[in-house]
């Protein structure tokens, strides 16, 4: 008996797709298809897509607003011996670069920024104001469709004044540092805008502002909130 | 309307922004406006830790500089101090107070503070000497005081100016 189901089965045709082997009551039913192809993988798709979504932007323009940390300084221990403790002010400063070459861009950059300090509410009020001006040389650098990177150094010059009666003298000294900015798109159709931050860290050393004293530092460690709009 | 005419009057001297003899700047208050700080020898007045306050350089030669202040009691204890770099020695004293003492004096800037007593019959009136003698050289670049004021209106100061 065994013999015979051996050698119907030698007899007939070979199973297919749409055919089951004969015996085989488990089979899926005729409607059964081989499951299809895997896809190809999505991770070229969206590489080219993300390449297509980046920009190339030929000009940066950026604003930023934020707190420059002061330098340490001889003087400004003198400052903090005859009561004032100022170490921080308010920074505003805008710039616009143009890429010149690949990745490079060269630009110039102004700000303003204020400071004051003041032991008791009725002591007189130590104030540092600055304007700053300068050029700036950035590497511009894209590690996705969505963020930018700005890196390159600083060179200016500041204008800055130190008073406690409300008129201290200007003092216009080099200013030299560099920056570090990074900036997330937050628009797609042109021009692109980001929003980021930008770090910075510049020294702007000068006489005393003084007769006596010693020598001040109108530089700082600069942390911004940024708008960058590329074109 | 006497009262009105009292506040309107007293207002004119009496400023509640007015800096405490414990702020800093004290010397700018006590030199700046009619109340002039007085120099002798090789003493000159210039800038101090900004181009619009007053410092002291004094010496080398001898030389010092006469600060008026006024008491804002009478008998009690008062001091004062002073901010001073430079090299040799300053001797700081008041006759007011009969207070005086002399200090080393070095690179860095530091506070020196003298003391001492206003007797009743004092008209309020104190005058503070800070000088050098000799080869020794000073930067006066502020002072501070307790129970002295500078001599311009101050409410510490009311009814008891210096003149």
């Amino acid at each position: 008996m065994l013999c015979v189901a051996l050698l119907l089965q030698a007899g007939a045709p070979p199973p297919t797709a749409a055919t089951p082997p004969v015996g085989w009551t488990d089979y899926p039913p005729p409607a059964w298809h081989a499951p299809a192809p895997p896809p190809p993988p999505p991770a070229e798709d969206e590489a080219r897509s993300e390449t297509k979504q980046r920009v190339e932007h030929t000009f940066l323009l950026r604003a930023g607003l934020g707190v420059g940390f002061l330098r340490p300084s001889a003087h400004d221990e003198v400052l903090e011996a005859d009561g004032y403790d100022l170490d921080s002010r308010a920074e505003l400063v805008l710039a616009g670069a143009g890429v010149v070459a690949g990745r490079v861009a060269l630009g110039a950059y102004v700000g303003i920024g204020r400071g004051t300090a003041s032991p008791t509410s009725e002591a007189p009020t130590l104030r540092q104001t600055v304007v700053r001006a300068g050029t700036e040389i950035s590497l511009v650098l894209q590690p996705s469709a969505t963020t930018t990177l700005l890196l390159g150094p600083e060179l200016g010059v500041l204008q800055g004044t130190l008073s406690v009666q409300g008129d201290g003298r200007s003092q216009t000294v080099l200013e030299y540092g560099g920056k570090l900015g990074a900036y997330f798109r937050v628009s797609d159709a042109p021009p692109v805008w980001y929003l980021g931050s930008t770090l910075g860290y510049t020294l702007a050393p000068a006489d005393p502002p003084g007769a006596l004293g010693r020598d001040y530092d109108y530089g700082a460690l600069h942390l911004d909130f940024t708008v960058v709009l590329g074109g | 309307m006497g009262l009105l005419l009292g506040v309107v009057v007293c207002s004119a001297c009496f400023d509640f922004q007015d800096a405490g003899p414990g702020d800093p700047r004290l010397l700018d208050r006590a030199c700046l406006g009619s109340y002039r700080c007085t120099t002798s020898g090789k003493a000159r007045r210039t800038t101090g830790i900004t181009a619009d306050s007053v410092g002291f350089e004094l010496g080398p030669g001898g030389g010092s500089v006469v600060i008026p202040l006024v008491a804002d009691s009478s008998s009690h204890e008062v001091s004062v101090e002073v901010l001073v770099a430079g090299s040799g020695k300053v001797d700081v004293s008041s006759s007011e107070l009969s207070a005086s003492d002399s200090f080393t004096l070095s690179d860095d800037y530091e506070w020196f503070q003298v003391g001492g007593a206003i007797s009743g019959s004092s008209s309020g009136s104190v005058k503070l000497r800070v000088g050098v003698t000799g080869e020794s050289r000073a930067e006066l670049l502020d002072i501070r005081a307790r129970g002295l004021d500078h001599a311009g209106c101050s409410v510490a100061a009311v009814g008891r100016r210096a003149h």
